[in-house]
């Protein structure tokens, strides 16, 4: 059970050089800029005081995509190109352990971040006086946690598979432009291919799932109830299931990369 | 059963053969020391003992755990002082040892052994900032906590001044002492020499010897050689020189006669001549040490 040590580490290590107040700090920043806006347009009237997660919807998608995979690209690649990893499997540690150690380790380092973003914004709601959406925050936080595991699953899968920093800059651009803008098209191309390459008469009720199957739209999707738009429901339990699916899928497809090669 | 068992490995990189089929025992209790040239594939032969690298065929056993199926078993038994490591930059000296110790389940003391590797000074500083030489005295320690039943050091004098090398060494045989099996390796023979029970010569990937030091030595005895400037008819005693132990070549140049024997059968030669009844003008020995010998086995090395 030598992964825990590594979370650990992984912890030890963002304290000890500051990654870990670096990104709380900026996740807190982001999210009390966001709620002072929102009570300020509670108290012209504008907004009703249930329209908090309205405004958090942004960071959610931008923020917390970026910061999951920012805080996992390099992980293991930087470690195994400058010697650490030499000296940390020298140790009495499986790779699998150093994979999914590495893996919970930032991942509780992102929670953290999150956490500290949210309660910021809450924190200058509630002391300004303003109701706070308790439930809807809480499904929020819920749905951006998913979010960041499934980003995070895919650097940490990224960075057990390539050799090279620079490729793991590489791939996990490509993958933020994939999955957060070009997926975005993917469904409608699909549509147009299935219909024989002429604009379909109907939408076939799959584009909304192969679309889902981007955590950034899978997000999107789970996030319709919450902010109090009409949602299919089975849409919105597929949508969770893919986070989650990716959480596990990528480390293991990373882990199975890594265990294979050559330090 | 043996500390080590390499079967038939070798190891291809591409189109570079690495290791063509190494077959190698180290024995419980010995310090082996493993020598060639850079290149030869010494590295390359650590890390596949120690699962960094696969094998492309062969089988490697280490304390009866073969290291493919079970590399955590065999790093739990072993102490590792890797090439081409680098320190964790958040942590301190200490903070090394109390990692590496917490991972091993063991209960050495950080203090003890920075102490025994010379960086008890150094304990509180960011291992970050330590020399090449100092780093390799902090992996030392670390290779050290839970007393390892094998100990393996790759060119473990890397980066220490001459007091860095002399506590290496003082270190090894204490460790053989307390009855771990020491493999290092080295390009350097003297390191070698000082400490090893046994060595391996690599060269290009494949082992041309293994043998004791002193294995080693008999073999560059053997091939030594006498030549003797003689004032009469090298013919007349030549027989006679031939006949004597340790001889094993005569031969005629000139007025000289050269022999080729042990080292210590060479006196006896100068007075088997001179009771024969010849006049020695002059002698010289064409002596082969073994860093020559060590150089005639990894001649060509690529």
């Amino acid at each position: 059970m030598n992964w825990q040590l590594i979370a650990r580490k992984e912890i030890g290590d963002a304290i000890r050089n500051r990654q870990l107040y670096a990104l709380a700090a900026t996740f807190a920043l982001v999210f009390a800029v966001l709620a002072e806006l929102h009570v300020r347009q509670v108290d012209r009237g504008y907004a009703g005081s249930g329209d908090l997660v309205d405004q958090f919807a942004l960071p959610g998608m931008l923020l917390v995509p970026v910061s999951g995979l920012l805080l996992a690209s390099s992980a293991i690649v930087r470690r195994r190109s400058n010697g650490q990893l030499t000296l940390l499997l020298g140790l009495p540690h499986d790779r699998r352990d150093i994979v999914f150690g590495t893996y919970v380790g930032r991942y509780a380092i992102f929670l953290a971040s999150l956490l500290a973003g949210v309660f910021a914004g809450v924190a200058v709601v509630f002391g300004t006086g303003h109701g706070v959406p308790t439930i809807a925050v809480l499904a929020y936080l819920l749905a951006s946690a998913g979010l960041g595991l499934a980003y995070l699953a895919i650097a940490i899968g990224i960075s057990a598979t390539v050799r090279t920093q620079t490729w793991a800059t590489f791939a996990v651009f490509g993958a933020l432009l994939l999955l957060l803008f070009v997926w975005r098209f993917v469904p409608e191309a699909l549509a147009y291919a299935a219909a024989g390459f002429e604009e379909p008469t109907t939408r076939p009720w799959w584009t909304a799932y192969v679309g889902a199957l981007s955590p950034s739209l899978a997000y999107e999707r789970l996030l319709e109830p919450i902010l109090g738009s009409a949602a299919d429901r089975t849409l919105v339990w597929f949508s969770a299931a893919v986070l989650l699916a990716w959480g596990v899928v990528a480390p293991v497809v990373g882990y199975r990369r890594f265990v294979a090669t050559d330090l | 059963m043996p500390a080590i068992a390499l079967r038939n490995v070798t190891k291809r990189f591409g189109d570079v053969h690495a290791l063509r089929g190494i077959d190698l025992t180290v024995e419980s209790g010995e310090v082996f020391g493993f020598l060639g040239p850079n290149g030869a594939g010494k590295s390359t032969t650590i890390d596949i003992l120690l699962h960094y690298t696969h094998p492309s065929s062969g089988s490697v056993d280490v304390l009866g755990h073969d290291v493919t199926e079970a590399p955590v078993a065999v790093r739990e038994r072993v102490g590792i002082l890797p090439e081409g490591f680098a320190p964790f930059e958040t942590m301190t000296g200490r903070q090394h040892l109390a990692y590496a110790i917490e991972s091993a389940d063991a209960d050495d003391e950080p203090e003890a052994l920075l102490e025994r590797v010379g960086l008890a000074d150094a304990a509180d500083r960011s291992a970050a900032a330590y020399s090449t030489g100092m780093t390799q005295r902090l992996a030392l320690a670390m290779a050290l906590v839970g007393s390892p039943d094998v100990l393996i050091l790759d060119e473990p004098s890397t980066g220490l001044d001459p007091h860095g090398v002399r506590r290496m060494r003082k270190i090894v045989r204490a460790e053989r002492d307390r009855g771990a099996t020491v493999f290092f390796s080295s390009h350097i023979l003297a390191q070698v020499e000082a400490v090893a029970d046994r060595v391996a010569i690599l060269r290009a990937g494949d082992l041309v010897a293994v043998d004791t030091i002193d294995g080693l030595r008999e073999t560059v005895d053997a091939g030594s050689e006498l030549i003797v400037d003689l004032t009469g008819e090298p013919a007349a005693v030549a027989p006679v020189v031939a006949s004597l132990d340790g001889v094993s070549t005569v031969d005629e140049r000139d007025d000289a006669l050269v022999v080729g024997c042990t080292a210590d059968a060479k006196l006896r030669v100068l007075d088997e001549i001179r009771a024969a009844g010849a006049t020695i003008r002059d002698f010289s020995t064409g002596e082969t040490s073994l860093e020559e010998l060590f150089v005639s086995y990894t001649e060509g090395a690529t």
